[in-house]
């Protein structure tokens, strides 16, 4: 491989991985941005549901007697389609409301009961779906949590869609850059090897002196004045060498 | 007096320091590019969400204060309202601000955040069919799209990274290649210099792979051919001297010959020096 062509694989590959690795952060930012957007949407709904419930408990009742809580998360769930499953459970960890009757009164996940020590809306992944939950209180301190469970298909069809606009703005600033860098590099190499050419041109008599001083090319005009001599010499000995021939 | 040989490391030097250049600029250009068309991209698609999600809080808002207003207390009377909007607005990251409005679209009571908005959508809180007030969310998909926000120094760094990698890959690659080649020149002209033309074999080697072809292959091959022709007249006067030396039965020619051969074969720089002399 010339050094031109190692030059410009080095620059290109550079400029290339640079613009890459700028694509891979962006995307990071752009998928924390998509569960940024899950989480507001989520939020509202959880907030309303906690404060619902802790009024509810606040005037006397258990948890079990807030009955309406059932509907109204049917009809949540019902509104919005990426919601999956709504789930009221109580401090026990056993759900109490839930838009899936078939669990009520099953144990929910151990880790969203872990999760009831926060008061910050929490955020977890199961089984490939985003749950996103939060704990209600009442005088006593914490009294059960709220789980929405809201399907990835949304956020992955977005991630997708900026994906392939990402990929695709990296293609092209990507090619842009690798070919302006293969140009540079090519510029570059011509004046980086320029002082052995003119050494090949001083070699070979192409050109007189170019009135360059380098080390190089003063070694060059030194050897082609060797060659030189060194002929002259061989001429005059043959010369000579004749002249004692015909003396003989 | 020879000439110097160029010091070495300043070939490294140099091709370290143009990848390192090149790569800051043009990969800082376009990791730059890269990033704020992304980055407004993924505000623009975080707008339409904000719009959804301030829609939806604004609907919700709504009906709550249809149910108070069914009741007939008035919005105006109606304790904790900025409480309430404070905490909507505090648990939903997009909005900026949350404005309960009279029919006459006077401000009854809000909650401000820190951000400005960008959008406004909202919702009337109907009663029996009138119109009795509003509710006005405004959004800002920056306040979504924060983890942007640090995303240029992280490229930066990136790019940093990428450079310094490129000048390390250049300066061992490219540069030190060039400075043995060239080492490499300047030995085989020295060489012929002091009358050693005995061909690439013993004086400047020619570098190996790639480096044989372009300028540097140029050079290498313009010595070989000047070395080789002196050699070939070297060898013509070898051979007639040898020829002479053949016929020469009583060797009254040897002596003449062979001063004659030390005179051919003199390096130049020598026999230059002892004609002078």
């Amino acid at each position: 491989m010339t050094f031109v062509s190692r030059l410009i694989l080095v620059v290109v590959v550079s400029v290339t991985a640079a613009v890459v690795a700028v694509a891979v952060i962006a995307f990071g930012a752009s998928d924390r941005v998509g569960e940024e957007i899950e989480r507001a949407r989520v939020a509202n709904l959880l907030g309303t549901l906690k404060t619902s419930t802790e009024a509810n408990l606040s005037i006397g009742l258990q948890l079990d007697q807030v009955s309406l809580l059932q509907p109204r998360i049917e009809r949540e769930k019902a509104g919005d389609t990426s919601i999956l499953a709504i789930d009221v459970f109580n401090a026990a960890g056993r759900a109490v409301f839930s838009t899936d009757r078939s669990v009520i009164g099953e144990e929910v996940s151990p880790d969203w009961v872990k999760r009831l020590t926060n008061d910050d809306v929490w955020t977890t992944v199961e089984r490939g779906d985003t749950v996103f939950g939060t704990r209600f209180e009442n005088d006593l301190g914490v009294a059960g949590g709220i789980s929405v469970t809201v399907s990835d298909e949304a956020r992955s069809a977005r991630a997708d869609r900026l994906g392939l606009d990402l990929a695709t703005r990296t293609a092209a600033l990507g090619f842009a850059g690798a070919l302006l860098a293969a140009a540079a590099a090519g510029v570059f190499a011509y004046v980086f090897s320029r002082p052995f050419d003119r050494v090949a041109r001083i070699l070979r008599n192409d050109a007189v002196r170019s009135g360059d001083d380098g080390p190089l090319t003063q070694l060059a005009d030194a050897t082609v004045r060797s060659w030189q001599k060194a002929e002259a010499q061989v001429d005059r000995g043959l010369g000579q060498l004749g002249a004692l021939d015909d003396a003989a | 007096m020879q000439p110097e040989l160029p010091e070495s490391g300043r070939g490294r030097l140099i091709a370290g320091l143009f990848a390192l250049i090149l790569t800051l600029v043009l990969g800082g250009a376009a990791a730059a590019l890269l990033v704020n068309g992304y980055r407004a991209r993924v505000e623009e698609s975080a707008r339409r969400d904000a719009l959804v999600i301030g829609t939806s809080v604004a609907r919700v808002l709504a009906q709550q204060f249809e149910k108070a207003s069914r009741f007939g207390i008035p919005l105006k009377l109606l304790p904790g309202v900025e409480v309430h909007l404070s905490e909507t607005l505090a648990r939903t990251p997009g909005l900026t601000q949350i404005v309960l409005r009279g029919a006459d679209g006077r401000e009854i009571r809000s909650a401000i955040g820190e951000q400005p908005g960008t959008d406004s959508v909202s919702a009337p809180v109907s009663v029996d069919g009138n119109t009795v007030a509003s509710v006005e969310v405004t959004t800002n998909p920056a306040a979504l799209a924060t983890s942007f926000a640090d995303i240029g120094v992280k490229a930066a760094v990136v790019v940093v990274i990428c450079a310094a990698l490129a000048a390390l890959a250049a300066g061992l690659l490219v540069g030190a290649a060039i400075e043995r080649a060239r080492d490499r020149l300047a030995t085989g002209m020295i060489r012929a210099i002091e009358g050693d033309f005995g061909g690439p074999a013993e004086t400047g080697r020619r570098p190996r792979g790639g480096m044989q072809h372009g300028a540097v292959g140029g050079a290498f091959r313009a010595l070989e051919r000047g070395n080789r022709r002196v050699a070939e007249r070297r060898s013509v006067f070898e051979a007639y001297a040898e020829e002479l030396l053949a016929v020469d039965f009583d060797g009254g020619l040897r002596p003449d010959v062979e001063r004659v051969r030390r005179e051919v074969m003199a390096p130049p720089a020598e026999s230059e020096k002892g004609r002078r002399v």
